[in-house]
């Protein structure tokens, strides 16, 4: 696979990453607690904005927003800073 | 660091920065590099966290949370359901307890020639006169008597707390107090313990109800009457004898007097008139 060949798409160590990346972000997710979790998956993948969320949830939009900054925390965290021990 | 870059990163996924936040990101991005190298990676796992989506497990979680919701939504809808529901009873079930509550019309009747006598539940009496249809309504604070046409003639008991109405036609006649004692000096037979009031029913006025105010007060018996008056000088008698009883008993009486002795007029413009009768 050639990078400066193929533009169209991801090239193989990208995929790899994505594929690792994935794996060790699924892991993350399960580390955390539920409402954080599910605040986190609506959020980014049903595209639910905060306050329905939090309504869903029956906690304040704050909640939820902090919720969501952990989780992303975490998930960086897993993501680089694990990576990055050896 | 990370918890800031975070935060951005979150705010970003709602979509719109406004300009001040995205000016107040680009001066914290500024402020350091480390900040710029967390956002960046906080960015990175935002976009990789899409990924999630093909992950089975975490497809039936999000299937499970919609579920849910669905379901969450449904009990939602069913709990308000069932509040309107409960107050739409509630409302009918008020309506029914006032309609019941309502005080019903007992109505009375005679035919042509035939004459009645009733005693009410507080213990008025009716006497009903030939070809009369009357009603008599008790709610708690009033007792209404309703002639709908012919002659009643009433005996109203006392009753302080509920007032004794009676209706002939378009206007409502007002009884207070009965069974006060006849007053001295009036020269009127013991025996005289009638007094009988027509009322044309397309004309009520004020001294018809001054006149069935005093009569229970005498002691004496209404009539009400949707009859025709018959015997107009008796009438004068009678109000003349009301003339010279004590002005303080009613002024409306005063009033229902001047206009009754005054001639053709009054006695036009309303038929209401008293008389005596032996009983």
């Amino acid at each position: 696979m050639n990078r400066s060949v193929d533009k169209s798409g991801p090239c193989l160590d990208e995929l790899v990453f994505v594929e690792l990346a994935r794996d060790r972000l699924r892991q993350a997710l399960a580390e955390l607690p539920a409402r954080a979790r599910h605040a986190f998956l609506l959020y980014r993948l049903e595209g639910w904005s905060i306050g329905r969320i939090a309504a869903r949830q029956r906690v304040s939009q704050r909640v939820v927003e902090r919720d969501l900054a952990k989780v992303v925390e975490h998930l960086t965290r897993a993501l680089f800073e694990r990576k990055a021990r050896p | 660091m990370n918890e800031i870059a975070a935060q951005w990163i979150i705010r970003e996924g709602a979509g719109n920065l406004s300009a001040a936040e995205r000016k107040a990101l680009s001066q914290w991005l500024a402020a350091s590099p480390e900040n710029e190298a967390s956002y960046r990676d906080a960015r990175r796992v935002w976009e990789l966290s899409g990924e999630l989506a093909q992950i089975p497990e975490i497809q039936a979680e999000l299937s499970a949370l919609r579920q849910q919701r669905e379901s969450r939504l449904a009990r939602g809808t069913l709990w308000r359901r069932t509040l309107v529901a409960a107050a739409a009873a509630c409302v009918v079930l008020a309506a029914i307890i006032i309609w019941e509550l309502r005080p019903d019309t007992q109505w009375y009747e005679t035919s042509l020639g035939q004459h009645e006598e009733i005693t009410l539940k507080d213990g008025s009496t009716l006497a009903l006169g030939s070809n009369t249809r009357a009603g008599v309504r008790f709610s708690r604070g009033l007792r209404r008597l309703i002639l709908e046409r012919g002659e009643v003639l009433a005996e109203v008991a006392h009753d302080p707390r509920r007032q004794f109405i009676a209706e002939a036609g378009p206007g409502s006649v007002l009884a207070v107090g009965t069974r006060l004692q006849q007053p001295t000096g009036w020269g009127i037979d013991e025996a005289l313990k009638l007094i009988r009031i027509e009322i044309d029913p397309e004309e009520i006025s004020r001294a018809a109800k001054a006149a069935l105010n005093l009569m229970p007060m005498l002691g004496w018996r209404c009539v009400l009457s949707t009859r025709r008056w018959r015997t107009r000088r008796s009438a004068h008698r009678v109000s003349n004898n009301w003339a010279r009883s004590k002005k303080t008993w009613m002024k409306h009486l005063v009033g229902y007097n001047r206009n009754m002795t005054s001639t053709a007029p009054f006695a036009a413009r309303c038929r209401t008139m008293a008389s005596l009768s032996r009983t």
